[in-house]
């Protein structure tokens, strides 16, 4: 593949119209309008390299994987143990057997909860949240708190999205087990400082799991530089097939950790698949998995490889800083999330229209948001939000696309304002 | 139960749901105003949901209003 590294560096339009030709959902009109796709956090478009890995694997190769001799199983082992190493490479994981393919980040979270969780916690243990997760960094540990008599202790953050740190080195304790934490906010942008953070957590002999679910398409991400413990993220946020994800573990704590699925009983039944189990990674992914999903999201690693993400940094932040200039003084708006440190999400209210009216307007005007809670509804309690309006921008996001959602905001303005 | 509040919820539901044609009383006869949310089928539940509500305590029903 040619590399695009240099793409956004010329910083043209060009260059922008280049990337957004590789996706084709975007050359399409919505209510007689160009649509303009601003829901990128929910998940983003898929390039055409990505849509012919996929087409092709079935095309020409699809079969099961680990199971059969024949030539068309081979093939899809390869591509997608293929998979596995691209992934690996691109997290700097130090072996394949620490990428664990999943659902997606809500199950990557869950596995941990269970596995990890379950099979170590007790009655007085405590598990470290914030205030900003998203629920599926939520719920899955009340599932196992539940189940162990743990607690959650959560970290409150400022009114302008950030954490507090300082609450943050009081919860650590000696019972703390585990921190489980938001790398990038989806409903607010906020990049946390993960590294401060696992440093902090490790002092105390406590491993840190991050939520990539959004910092994944947005900036380089080294498993071991951080030095997190577990890393989870989907495909479908960053150019990849839904249904695939990856669920990152350091091998000697995936390595103790019991089967997620499966279980006891069919170790026993299924006697000759017990050696399967006792490996990684095939001892986490039990049943057939997403083989061309797993293929989808290597294309679309290769997709980000080509571009340089100092480059696609870059291209978002200008996007992003624009979006806010725009936000500033636009009459009744406030912007929630004002962190520092932002991926480029624009997470708004206006104060004389529900985001969902905001939300229905801007969709005739072609523009396509997220609107409501963001799956975050202990965050929009604590900013004391029933909801907001969520525009969130990826590589293939000009300018022009945030002109137009203000454009789609002077109508909600026109009618309610 | 009163049935007039039970009848205008059925006929706000008709007029957004069914799409059907809706004589209100002359009281009422404002709501079809609102006829047009369904022609955003997405927010027809926002619409529904406060008749839901009075019509779910007015049946005294114990489990908490949906629009499902
Ligand atoms: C921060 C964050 N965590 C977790 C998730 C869950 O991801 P998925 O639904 O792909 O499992 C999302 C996406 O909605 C997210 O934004």
């Amino acid at each position: 593949m040619s590399s695009r590294a240099d793409t956004f560096n010329t910083s043209e339009t060009s260059a922008i119209e280049q990337i957004r030709a590789d996706f084709p959902v975007l050359k399409q009109t919505v209510h007689g309008k160009p649509l303009v796709y601003l829901d990128n956090a929910a998940t983003t478009q898929k390039p055409q390299q990505v849509i012919d890995a996929v087409k092709n694997y079935y095309t020409h190769d699809n079969a099961n994987v680990h199971r059969g001799l024949h030539t068309l199983s081979e093939r899809a082992t390869d591509q997608y143990e293929q998979a596995r190493n691209k992934v690996r490479d691109y997290i700097n994981a130090a072996s394949s057997n620490e990428i664990i393919f999943t659902r997606g980040t809500t199950e990557s979270i869950n596995l941990v909860a269970q596995s990890f969780g379950r099979s170590r916690l007790k009655p007085g243990d405590e598990i470290i949240i914030s205030t900003m997760e998203h629920h599926s960094n939520i719920v899955p540990w009340q599932l196992t708190c539940e189940q162990t008599g743990a607690t959650l202790k959560v970290i409150p953050i400022s009114d302008a999205g950030e954490l507090d740190l300082d609450a943050y080195k009081k919860l650590l304790s000696k019972n703390t087990r585990l921190v489980a934490l938001v790398h990038a906010s989806n409903a607010l942008g906020t990049v946390n400082p993960v590294t401060d953070i696992i440093e902090l957590a490790h002092a105390q002999d406590v491993p840190v799991l991050l939520d990539g679910a959004q910092a994944i398409a947005h900036m380089p991400v080294d498993v071991q530089a951080l030095d997190c413990d577990f890393y989870a993220f989907s495909a479908h946020k960053a150019f990849g097939p839904t249904g695939i994800g990856v669920l990152y573990g350091k091998e000697k704590l995936l390595d103790a950790m019991p089967p997620y699925q499966g279980g006891g009983e069919m170790i026993r039944t299924v006697s000759f698949e017990r050696s399967e189990y006792g490996q990684l990674p095939n001892k986490f992914e039990a049943g057939t998995p997403h083989i061309a999903g797993a293929i989808g999201l290597g294309a679309a690693i290769d997709y980000i490889s080509a571009l340089d993400f100092s480059a696609i940094h870059q291209h978002e932040s200008s996007v992003l800083e624009y979006a806010h200039q725009r936000a500033a003084d636009y009459p009744g708006l406030k912007i929630i999330g004002q962190a520092k440190n932002k991926i480029s999400v624009l997470s708004f209210v206006l104060d004389y229209a529900h985001p969902h009216d905001i939300g229905t307007i801007v969709d005739h005007e072609g523009v396509a948001i997220r609107v409501g809670h963001h799956c975050a509804m202990p965050l929009m309690d604590r900013l004391c939000v029933p909801a907001t309006a969520r525009a969130s921008f990826s590589i293939y996001n000009t300018h022009a696309d945030v002109d137009a959602l203000f454009t789609g905001l002077d109508s909600v303005r026109s009618l309610f304002g | 139960m009163n049935p007039e509040p039970h009848k205008l919820y059925q006929q706000f539901h008709d007029m957004l749901v069914n799409a059907s044609e809706t004589n209100f009383d002359t009281d009422s006869q404002k709501l079809v105003m609102l006829a047009g949310v369904k022609e955003f089928p997405m927010r027809v539940k926002s619409a529904t949901l406060p008749w839901h509500t009075i019509n779910h305590s007015l049946e005294g029903a114990e489990q908490p209003a949906t629009t499902e």
